[in-house]
């Protein structure tokens, strides 16, 4: 059968022909579809699970399982949607699995993730550990868009589709989440 | 701070989210000119979305290599990681072995290596682009850019998603004040009158969300039971069930009339035991 993924899959080939020629056995079609989905995947996994690690395993697994459930993908769906939905779950999971070991999300930030670089860390001035502390303290709804936006360069269009929410509904979270930031750091300061 | 100054920090949170400038001329403008701290306040939002992107910026991002190849970067765990591997190859091929014993498998390859070469196809990710296309869809942030340049959302419409781990609420020791936690991140004293206004004006703009949190901001400063009704009102209204519950389980605790919302009445008993059963839900 001839491939209708080819290296570089036009943007006009949607989603849904891509499955339905990887359902039907077209694993480049499965590859333009993993291509197209994995950075906002991976934005969204790290931006949940701050680990880089944690979010590439999660991810990795998650497109072993889409493809192992490509069977089950009805084309009246939207694939993007399902595949942020399993993408959800895994890292709902991963969360949970954490929870249980008493590994709380502070521990597994930015900061210590980037352990092995010292240099980095004494450059990193008082404020930018400040502004993470910050972040970290946010309401998960309002710290995951933040560091996919400003950390992961998404666009609102992907963070909506990977958190499953409105475009509208992201630029109003991402607003909130500064207005929180900015009175939390006015408190330290006064502090 | 005034009420209008409560009022702007809404607009002016979302102005500086969508990278844009002040419109010349406008209201809003000339009330920054002569307002400190409406100007400081607009300061603040554009040094923080100027120095998110240098802070939160992934040193690493993805990498675009196989299974068997990510080691190559990560040393830190290569024990787990290859035996994650080998888990997920020997899941392929058990299912490949399974697929073709009883036909349950997507038709066509289902052979590892196929899965492997989907992680190792380093094709550009075409969903980018077709979002810069995309008429009307923000572009993306660059790191250290000044500016970005995503058309102002309209409103904040409802969210659809629910939180993780909602706790189920069945008393008012239960149930704590939603905003608790950052009432005192505002070091201004804003009286509860003022806070209620505000929740007023963001709940008649249909910014739920926001109306809740100012009425429970007010509710804490004056435990008023009619606030914290407001404030249940809007979280319904938002789609925060959870913290609906917890504001009228605090308007009924709080109620000095008692006539208003009696134990037997049996319209609020439904609406709190519907609120419960979906929290639960979750």
């Amino acid at each position: 059968m001839t491939s209708i993924a080819m290296a570089q899959t036009p943007p006009e080939v949607t989603d849904e022909t891509l499955a339905k020629a990887a359902q039907a056995g077209d694993t480049t079609a499965f590859a333009a579809l993993a291509a197209r989905y994995r950075e906002v995947a991976y934005a969204y996994a790290y931006a949940c699970l701050r680990n880089r690690d944690e979010a590439e395993d999660t991810v990795q697994e998650a497109f072993v399982r889409i493809y192992q459930a490509l069977g089950r993908f009805r084309s009246s769906e939207c694939w993007g949607a399902w595949t942020m939905r399993i993408v959800r779950n895994l890292c709902t999971d991963a969360l949970r699995r954490r929870r249980r070991k008493n590994f709380p999300l502070e521990e597994a930030s930015e900061v210590s993730d980037r352990g092995p670089s010292p240099e980095q860390f004494m450059l990193a001035s008082a404020r930018t550990r400040e502004l993470n502390a910050a972040i970290a303290a946010l309401p998960e709804k309002y710290r995951i868009p933040l560091l996919m936006h400003y950390g992961s360069g998404r666009t609102y269009r992907e963070i909506a589709l990977a958190l499953g929410l409105s475009e509208s509904t992201i630029g109003g979270r991402l607003a909130g989440a500064l207005r929180l930031l900015r009175r939390r750091l006015r408190q330290e300061e006064i502090r | 701070m005034k009420l209008l100054c409560l009022w702007n920090e809404r607009h002016l949170s979302r102005l500086a989210v969508a990278g844009r400038t002040l419109p010349e001329g406008s209201r809003l403008a000339d009330h920054i000119r002569h307002c400190p701290d409406c100007r400081r306040m607009w300061q603040e939002f554009s040094l923080l979305t100027t120095a998110l992107p240098a802070a939160l910026a992934d040193p690493l991002p993805m990498p675009r290599c196989s299974l068997p190849t990510l080691p190559a970067r990560h040393t830190r765990r290569p024990v787990l990681r290859m035996s994650l591997a080998t888990l997920a190859v020997s899941g392929l091929l058990l299912a490949t072995w399974i697929g073709a014993t009883y036909g349950v498998r997507p038709k066509g390859s289902g052979h590892p290596s196929a899965v492997v070469k989907v992680f190792g196809t380093p094709t550009p990710s075409p969903l980018a682009q077709a979002a810069a296309v995309q008429k009307g869809d923000p572009a993306r942030p660059q790191p250290n850019a000044e500016k970005h340049s995503h058309a102002a959302p309209p409103c904040d419409c409802p969210p659809a998603e629910s939180e993780t781990a909602l706790p189920k609420l069945a008393t008012l020791e239960d149930a704590p004040i939603p905003r608790a936690s950052t009432s005192n991140e505002v070091p201004e004293a804003i009286s509860a009158e003022d806070w209620g206004k505000l929740g007023t004006l963001y709940a008649v703009n249909g910014d739920y969300a926001d109306a809740a949190d100012a009425y429970g901001r007010a509710y804490e400063a004056q435990p008023d039971p009619d606030l914290a009704l407001a404030a249940g009102q809007s979280a319904e209204s938002a789609g925060e069930v959870n913290e609906a519950l917890a504001y009228y389980l605090h308007a009924l605790e709080t109620s000095t009339e008692p006539q208003l919302y009696p134990e037997e009445d049996e319209q609020w008993n439904e609406k709190l035991v519907m609120l419960s059963l979906e929290c639960s839900s979750f």
